[in-house]
């Protein structure tokens, strides 16, 4: 029993801090002052971070 | 407790057992966020700052929660979670109080949350550092020594890694050698460099 509490504990606490963190406004001119990260590591197209060669 | 201790963990962490060349830990951010000098040191300061802040935690955790209930065969979801919810924390506290640092290393923590890195240092001060016998305290300050320790490594192997690919991309390498094949061969050297530094302590 006391695994599946802590698991859960944890599962609750993580999914509370991703809503709050969807939540918190980002600041005003927020955009990044570098460039986005992509990465070349893998040939999988369909990653979110794949980028030119 | 004392200097020596924290100067010896640091020392072997960042140099003799390097999470990237000698562990072969965070490979992908190793390969994929090192094209720019200033991508890495965005990177790696995001790496060093979740990454203190996680091995205290999950230390602690360990510590405190696991080991007491003898539950340590969750360890590893444990820490994963832990390490997940810290990086959102992270995120919304950089977000709410601080834009510069937000503006800097905020496209790299969600990027984080995946960095095997982390779970191994999380990991590696259980087996490596934790003993029952072990005053709480005591092992707190060592794993987060080492953590700090593993973090520089990580940042001064990224960073001089991107130096390289940048003085690389503008040389007269070979088509066929250009882009990744090249720094793998110069990822390859590098880890045979620092092999020779085995021992020193």
């Amino acid at each position: 029993m006391v695994p599946i509490l802590v698991i859960g504990g944890l599962v609750l606490i993580y999914i509370s801090s991703y809503v709050l963190n969807k939540r918190t406004p980002a600041p005003a001119n927020g955009s990044f002052e570098i460039d986005t990260a992509t990465c070349n590591a893998c040939s999988n197209f369909t990653c979110s971070h794949k980028g030119d060669e | 407790m004392s200097f020596t201790v924290f100067a010896t963990a640091i020392i072997s962490a960042m140099l003799i057992n390097n999470v990237i060349l000698m562990q072969f830990l965070g490979i992908c951010p190793f390969l994929g966020v090192s094209k720019k000098s200033s991508s890495a040191i965005g990177m790696s300061a995001a790496v060093l700052f979740v990454m203190v802040i996680a091995s205290a935690v999950t230390y602690t955790i360990y510590d405190l929660v696991l080991y007491e209930f003898d539950i340590a065969y969750i360890s590893t979801i444990a820490f994963i979670l832990v390490i997940a919810s810290l990086v959102q924390f992270v995120e919304m506290v950089i977000k709410k109080y601080s834009k510069p640092l937000y503006k800097s290393l905020g496209i790299y923590l969600p990027l984080i949350t995946t960095n095997c890195a982390i779970l191994g240092v999380a990991e590696g001060n259980i087996s490596g550092i934790w003993t029952s016998s072990m005053p709480y305290f005591e092992g707190l300050f060592l794993a987060v020594s080492t953590a700090v320790g593993t973090g520089l490594g990580f940042g001064l192997i990224i960073f001089a890694f991107s130096s390289i690919r940048e003085r690389l991309d503008s040389s007269d390498v070979p088509k066929s050698w250009k882009g990744v094949p090249i720094s793998l061969v110069v990822a390859g050297l590098m880890s045979l460099a620092f092999a020779g530094l085995v021992g020193i302590i």
